[in-house]
């Protein structure tokens, strides 16, 4: 652009000469000559620059100082990006956890025997891996149906640091459950226990899972 | 100025114009979009736990510092411009800036400008009648050659403080340029950590480094070298009319198609490579993320649906922040841009008015000249409105990608 800027200079100059002559010399006879040679003036001019892309080269002046894109910035955008997605996807997974919980409540509904204090699924949380999403394990909590207060009071006494959980683990319907003598005493504890197993199979059943993945504990 | 330069500056302003009416409307119907798509967010707008956290993860200060730059500078034209409250706005659906008080703002000021500028309308009429008055009385002096050169004198003045307002012009015009490649510069970051969250991880790193490289380098040719040959072809203009003597108009109109086929060359490829790096970027992104979904889809048949809708409510409040970043920020643009394009303009008018109204009583030269530097700044005003316009088209296709990508999953 130097040598751009230089020719126009020249040019201008040039005019401004010529305008003072034809002032100076308005009917002079060396009016013609004088027009030849300020033409020659401006041919000289508006060539130089191209004269000079001959003799030195193109300059690359103005390309010279033309931004180029910083990487480091972009990396560092990126794991920004990524830290927030990480915290994203735990929301996300919260979120579906919360809402698979729910929905496990709500088909334990259907059976009145069984008080449902809690649900608690596992899934598969890292996203790398090609099982995102699946459900490792669903544990059931559940309660007495007799009374509210019960589990009122057996809240306050977990509270207040004593384990009063017993598990009453449950496999399918036909096998004989382990602690069935130290747990059920009676018809409808029997019932209670039929209605649990049922409800194992359902809820295994309605998510694709084993029946092992699903964990009822009283 | 000849017929294709005349007829490109034509279609160009009919785009502009027409752009600018599609980008009220799009403002009224993104401002829309982008807070219909999430009800559970826009419930509570700004005041929502979730685009509340997000906000605050992000380094949002070179934006506020930016809008309260504008709110000082324009004050009196334009609505006062809140950030936060404006993400609030746009999160409820509304846009939070009313499209009247804008136009009256923008109105407003080219009325100041005019008003500014007529002192040099005032300025020019007088030396041109001056002018005129001379070479009416040339032959009253003695030797003809006195009333010559008071008239040369005249017409140099005329031409100096008429360049000193276009070299103003020129400057308004980079200064707008420079403020558009900073702003972006503090702008993309965000949007690029955004749709990094939202996991448009390919597009983010193609989008980065290559968009920032290709708009600063655009912008610094348009400043460095379509500028200065728009300044050149108008000097030389001037020289043309200086005497009768030395012809130099073709020169200037090669200068002048010079720089109108650059800008025309530069805005060609920054098209060209913002859509293709867009949609390869979008592309690639949503099939990784739509094959991740399908995973899950076919291993998990039912929770899947429920995993999808929790997946949609988070994504969608880093959508709805990014999209409203992105309307804010071509607010921002068109504020940084319209504002000086209004005082070109207005500078435009003037030397138009003062060429129109000195032909019947100065000289046919100096008309002219005014009229020359008038098509000129038309060239100042499209080459700032192509950058603006272009950093438009980056922001757009930025949030459009995200889009693109949520829309292919």
């Amino acid at each position: 652009m130097e040598a751009l800027r230089m020719m126009v200079k020249s040019v201008l100059i040039i005019v401004m000469v010529a305008a003072f002559l034809e002032i100076m010399m308005p009917r002079s006879d060396m009016k013609r000559y004088i027009n030849l040679i300020i033409g020659l003036f401006i041919i000289v001019a508006v060539l130089n620059p191209f004269l000079a892309i001959i003799h030195k080269g193109f300059s690359f002046e103005v390309l010279e100082n033309l931004p180029s894109g910083t990487t480091g910035d972009t990396a560092d955008l990126v794991r920004n990006g990524r830290e927030m997605a990480v915290t994203q996807r735990k929301k996300v997974v919260g979120q579906y956890k919360e809402k698979l919980s729910k929905q496990v409540m709500a088909l334990s509904g259907l059976y009145q025997d069984i008080m449902v204090t809690g649900v608690d699924v596992d899934i598969i949380e890292d996203s790398a891996d090609p099982r995102f999403g699946q459900v490792n394990r669903i544990t059931i909590q559940t309660g007495n149906r007799s009374g509210r207060q019960d589990n009122r009071d057996r809240n306050s006494k977990t509270a207040a640091g004593e384990v009063q959980i017993d598990e009453i683990s449950v496999d399918t319907g036909l096998h004989e459950t382990e602690n069935a003598g130290n747990a059920v005493k009676n018809d409808s504890g029997v019932q209670k226990i039929q209605d649990i197993s049922r409800l194992r199979d359902v809820i295994a059943n309605f998510y694709g899972l084993l029946p092992e993945q699903v964990v009822i504990r009283n | 100025m000849k017929k294709p330069a005349l007829l490109a500056i034509v279609c160009f302003l009919i785009v502009f114009v027409s752009s600018g009416l599609m980008f009220g409307l799009s403002l009224a119907v993104a401002a829309q979009s982008v807070g219909g798509g999430n009800p559970d967010v826009t419930a509570g707008g700004l005041e929502s736990q979730e685009l509340h956290e997000q906000v605050s993860a992000l380094n949002m200060e070179t934006i506020e510092k930016y809008l309260s730059q504008i709110n000082e500078d324009l004050n009196t034209f334009i609505p006062q411009l809140n950030l936060r409250e404006m993400l609030g706005s746009l999160a409820r659906g509304e846009l939070g800036i009313s499209a009247d008080e804008v136009i009256k703002g923008l109105l407003k000021y080219l009325f100041r400008e005019m008003v500014a500028n007529s002192r040099l309308l005032g300025q020019l009429l007088v030396l041109a009648v001056l002018c005129a008055i001379l070479q009416n009385v040339q032959s009253a002096f003695e030797n003809g050659t006195v009333g010559k050169i008071a008239w040369f004198v005249c017409f140099l003045v005329l031409l100096t403080m008429a360049l000193g307002s276009f070299t103003i012009a020129i400057q308004t015009g980079r200064k707008a340029i420079e403020d558009m490649v900073s702003f972006m510069q503090a702008m993309l970051p965000i949007l690029i950590t955004l749709l990094t969250a939202m996991g448009n991880i390919t597009t983010a790193a193609l989008f980065h480094p290559l968009t920032l490289m290709v708009l600063s380098t655009i912008s610094t040719l348009i400043k460095n070298i379509v500028f200065p040959l728009i300044f050149f072809a108008v000097i030389l203009g001037l020289a043309n009319n200086i005497t009768s003597r030395v012809e130099v108009s073709r020169l200037a109109d090669l200068l002048k198609q010079w720089s109108i086929g650059l800008l025309g060359l530069l805005f060609t490829v920054f098209l060209g490579f913002m859509m293709v790096q867009g949609i390869a970027g979008s592309v690639a992104d949503g099939v990784a993320m739509r094959t991740a979904k399908f995973g899950i889809g076919v291993f998990v048949p039912i929770v899947g649906k429920l995993f999808s809708d929790a997946l949609e409510a988070v994504v969608g409040t880093s959508l709805l922040l990014k999209n409203a970043i992105g309307l804010i920020g071509i607010l921002v643009v068109f504020f940084i841009c319209a504002f000086p394009i209004l005082k070109i303009i207005s500078l435009m008018l003037i030397y138009k008015i003062a060429a129109a109204a000195l032909q019947p009583v100065g000289d046919k030269l100096i008309a002219d000249s005014l009229n020359t530097m008038g098509n000129s700044l038309t060239m100042v005003f499209v080459a700032v409105a192509a950058v603006g316009i272009m950093f438009f088209f980056v922001i757009a296709i930025v949030v459009g990608a995200g889009d693109f990508s949520l829309m292919l999953r």
